[in-house]
């Protein structure tokens, strides 16, 4: 019974010596690996390579195709190559993977030659985390969650995602897998690992035609300072285009197998410990801008009858118009034909849960007959069960929060940016809000001038806002909004009241970028943000608060 | 006027409200345009924070950042996603790389960061900075110990 014990641990540690991270690497291997690292490095083109490893050759410098094949054999690590519709509609993977066409566009899969028309690639996900966890440096790194963050938290305030109620709430819940309960808990080990999932579709061209849609997974056991480096992003594919998938489902697949592994255990060498142990990760948010994440949950998207995504608010169309788009205000009271509810309490919105968003969705998915299941689908603005919802540690819709930056900085500061110099969509004509032209001219070029006198580490530098606004990115309209545009506009509108106005966005926007956030300033967000969406809608008599605001 | 906001009139600025014009959206129908979704979302960051932490944790700017690195990552533009692909096959290798022998980016040829002269001027300002804040400090330290320690001494 001893010798047999002795064997066993001999053999756990020798097995364990095997997985390590502690190899070497010899002088041969990195004369190779060099010249690789700077073609990643500056993007160089493979002609660009063979021509100086043809120019080079005397310094020993292999071609591309031997240079990958190298680094292939010491990375231990390939893709996983999914055969795809050649419109990108589907991934051939799960309920698709034996199909011959594709059932959207009725493509075939394979060409004459028996190959598949184009390829996804998939980027596994465990062999990376394994290597962070038995990689020394990183293993200390991936303590933040458990070590640093833990220790440092004061309850009260929220300095990272692992002080918000879901995580927290998730820490006292058992694993579930499928049907199976599984004997740990979310987080009960000090090395389980927090991922994030997003997506978003970009254009490849400049001619925005083509659309490829990027999966990354970021690590958020990591400290936040290193989180979001380059070198720390997980990318595990990249959707080709041209088009948006017609069932985005079928290409995470892949990852989402891999993550109910993850849930699991998957046995990993620890160099911390030097031991084996069962490597745990969670996902534990998606997302994206609102088109991508109402790819992954399957939603109708921003233009449905019942667009949020966060509660039951209902679309309201322009009477008389052939605008079909639908908007979502507050107050539809002066409205001809108003929605059911007439006024909407910023208060009490209708929110969804989990339990009620996870009903609606297999309510559509099991509607007798199509037509049933469209206008349940419409009636929900869900279109069925998210492969998502496979993962215990994803909660309906509380894990998808809308994205700041696109709501701030890419829609509500250039829209009102057009308010104010009278742009917006032909209804400002008279318009109490609009600056006077020369006003409006005179705001941008100070924009600009001050540019050359703020530090560079504050941003980056703005372009006249009044000349072209096309320049403008979300990072440029944060820096004006945030820093500028409070003093070039002070005195310049027509009415006070909407310079307090917006005075009182940048103060929530201050609040929710401070780096912890205190449970008053939750409350004044709240209270600050439902003020202000109620006064953008509604009129706040100008003229007894001019003398308080001085 | 419901009651629904009450929270937020007055009933000064009730009464007024009736004729007064508005901000942005004025309640007007034909003003429609002036609600997208995106002001309705606004009302649910709060909840966010709540939830899922402060908003950095989950905006798009890193997002943003990896997709405008792959589209440059393109070099050719017949076959652009495989170019992507190959690309991301290389990065993530390497990177594997990296981990598994743990390199450090200098032992993949990336020279060391070259100082200018007035960057190594200023650097050097920093140091003599900080020695010299650090040479406050302990003087304060040493100050205020004496003075504790004076006062230990002097309340017996």
């Amino acid at each position: 019974m001893v010798s047999l014990s002795i064997l066993h641990c001999i053999l756990r540690n020798s097995l364990a010596f095997l997985c390590s991270g502690e190899s070497s690497i010899s002088d041969h291997d990195l004369d190779i690996l060099r010249p690789f690292a700077m073609k990643i490095r500056h993007n160089l083109a493979a002609s660009t390579f063979d021509e100086m490893s043809y120019n080079f050759s005397k310094a020993g410098m292999e071609n591309l195709a031997k240079t990958r094949s190298h680094v292939r054999a010491l990375s231990r690590f390939e893709p996983v190559e999914f055969a795809c519709c050649i419109n990108s509609c589907i991934c051939y993977t799960g309920p698709y993977a034996d199909l011959d066409e594709c059932p959207n566009c009725k493509t075939s899969r394979l060409n004459e030659y028996g190959r598949a028309r184009r390829t996804f690639s998939y980027m596994p996900l465990i062999p990376r985390l394994r290597a962070l966890a038995s990689n020394r440096t990183y293993a200390a790194r991936l303590q933040y969650r458990a070590e640093e963050h833990a220790k440092a938290r004061r309850t009260g305030t929220t300095t990272d995602i692992f002080d918000g109620l879901h995580y927290r709430s998730l820490l006292g819940d058992r694993v579930v897998v499928g049907d199976r309960r599984l004997p740990h808990n979310y987080f009960s080990d000090h090395r389980d690992i927090a991922l994030g999932f997003a997506t978003d579709g970009f254009a490849p061209f400049k001619r925005r035609k083509h659309t490829a849609w990027i999966l990354l997974v970021f690590n958020y056991n990591l400290p936040p300072e290193q989180r979001f480096q380059k070198d720390n992003i997980l990318c595990v594919g990249i959707i080709p285009g041209p088009k948006k998938p017609w069932n985005a489902d079928s290409f995470i697949h892949p990852l989402v197998r891999e993550l109910l592994e993850l849930a699991i255990g998957v046995s990993t060498y620890d160099a911390l410990s030097s031991r084996l142990f069962a490597l745990h990760a969670y996902v534990i948010t998606a997302f994206g801008d609102i088109p991508a994440v109402s790819m992954l949950m399957h939603m109708k998207g921003h233009n449905s009858r019942c667009p949020c995504r966060m509660c039951g608010i209902l679309g309201i169309r322009i009477p008389d118009s052939r605008n079909k788009t639908l908007y979502v205000p507050l107050s539809r009271r002066n409205h001809p034909a108003p929605t059911d509810v007439v006024e909407y309490c910023p208060e009490k919105l209708p929110l969804r849960s989990h339990d009620s968003f996870m009903a609606q969705a297999k309510a559509v998915e099991s509607a007798p007959t199509k037509i049933q299941r469209e206008g349940l689908a419409k009636t929900y603005g869900i279109k069925g069960v998210p492969l998502l919802s496979t993962l215990g540690s994803l909660r309906f819709p509380q894990s998808f929060p809308y994205d700041f930056m696109h709501l701030i900085w890419e829609n509500l500061i250039p829209n009102l940016v057009l308010f104010w110099s009278g742009r917006f969509k032909g209804m400002d004509e008279g318009q109490p809000y609009v600056l006077n032209p020369h006003i409006w001219q005179v705001v941008g070029a100070t924009s600009a001038e001050a540019t050359k006198t703020i530090p560079s580490s504050f941003g980056t530098s703005i372009p006249n806002p009044a000349k072209d606004c096309s320049c403008f990115t979300s990072s440029t309209w944060s820096v004006w909004s945030l820093f500028i545009a409070p003093t070039v506009l002070r005195r310049r509108f027509p009415e006070e009241r909407y310079y307090t106005h917006f005075c009182s966005l940048i103060r929530i926007l201050n609040l929710c970028l401070q780096f912890e956030i205190s449970e008053k300033d939750i409350d004044e967000i709240e209270s600050g943000i439902r003020k202000w969406v109620v006064d953008y809608e509604r009129c706040v008599r100008p003229f007894h608060f001019r003398k308080i605001e001085g | 006027m419901s009651g629904a906001f009450a929270p937020f009139i007055s009933e000064k600025s009730k009464a007024d409200s009736i004729h007064a014009s508005s901000l942005y959206y004025q309640h007007k129908p034909e003003r429609l345009p002036a609600c997208p979704l995106t002001i309705h979302a606004l009302l649910h960051i709060p909840d966010q924070i709540k939830w899922m932490g402060p908003c950095w944790t989950t905006w798009a700017f890193p997002i943003e950042r990896q997709c405008g690195y792959f589209q440059r990552s393109i070099q050719s533009r017949r076959n652009p996603y495989t170019s992507m692909d190959r690309h991301l096959i290389d990065l993530s290798q390497l990177r594997q790389i990296k981990l598994l022998y743990n390199l450090t980016d200098e032992q993949l040829g990336k020279p060391p960061k070259y100082l200018s002269s007035q960057t190594k001027r200023l650097e050097d300002c920093k140091l003599r900075l900080g020695s010299f804040a650090l040479n406050l400090k302990t003087i304060n330290c040493r100050s205020t110990i004496r003075t504790r320690g004076s006062e230990a001494s002097g309340s017996p």
